[in-house]
């Protein structure tokens, strides 16, 4: 079975819909994910001082 | 989860490198999946301690990010259920610390991002999931059953309801309609 055609990809998508997609695809900011790596400081070790990434594809997106 | 709970534990370094790969991702799959803005931190943490726990038992049988969202979606699910949580009521509306902003383009976006979550709420936990995990994050749907635990064909007949769902709930909001 062929993967269906994301709504995002579709050009038949209405514009709302793709918008609410493409706001929902946001991802949290340094501050929120700096947060989160002091709490699991512990777990992460010395090299928890660097930042969470988004995934090429994603940062390009952004 | 209290900061720092849970965590009396050795660091581990294939752990740190998987945090960074994958918690701006474990975040937004959470939000999506209906958990308040104010408990997501709480919940990626207990997701992080999970997959640390669980990181030696890893067989690469699926892919890291699958097992991961699996764990995502158990860890929602358990927090809904928990009887003292307050579950987000989803509206369009912004909450007033938000409308003062004067970015327009921001503030459309959180509009969209908020007709977004109101949507998604109206469908069950299950197509939520497939929806999320395919049109978000964008898994394909062989990722999408591993993650959710579904025979294929079971996730492509929810991503079908869900996403007649969530157009008709959009257009709703559009037309001014709840």
């Amino acid at each position: 079975m062929s993967e269906p055609r994301r709504l995002l990809d579709d050009p038949s998508t209405g514009e709302a819909l793709r918008a609410a997609l493409d706001a929902g695809r946001e991802l949290p900011d340094e501050a929120q994910l700096a947060s989160l790596a002091a709490r699991l400081g512990p777990l992460l070790g010395p090299g928890a001082e660097e930042e969470p990434r988004p995934r090429r594809e994603e940062a390009r997106r952004r | 989860m209290q900061p720092g709970a849970s965590l009396a534990a050795r660091p581990d370094p294939r752990f740190a490198e998987v945090f960074r790969e994958h918690a701006p991702y474990v975040w937004r799959v959470l939000r999506r999946m209906g958990v308040r803005e104010a408990d997501t931190e709480d919940l990626c943490q207990e997701v992080f301690v999970v997959v640390h726990r669980k990181l030696p038992e890893f067989e690469g049988r699926s892919s890291m990010r699958t097992w991961i969202y699996g764990i995502c979606l158990r860890v929602a699910s358990d927090h809904r259920k928990r009887a003292h949580v307050r579950r987000e009521q989803p509206t369009d509306e912004l909450p007033e610390e938000r409308r003062s902003a004067p970015q327009i383009g921001e503030l459309e976006r959180e509009q969209a991002r908020a007709m977004l979550d109101a949507a998604l709420a109206e469908l069950d936990e299950d197509k939520r999931a497939v929806f999320v995990l395919y049109e978000i994050e964008q898994l394909e749907m062989k990722e999408v059953a591993e993650a959710v635990g579904c025979p294929l064909q079971t996730a492509y007949s929810r991503l079908h309801a869900a996403r007649k769902r969530v157009t008709e709930a959009i257009e709703r909001r559009v037309r001014g309609e709840r």
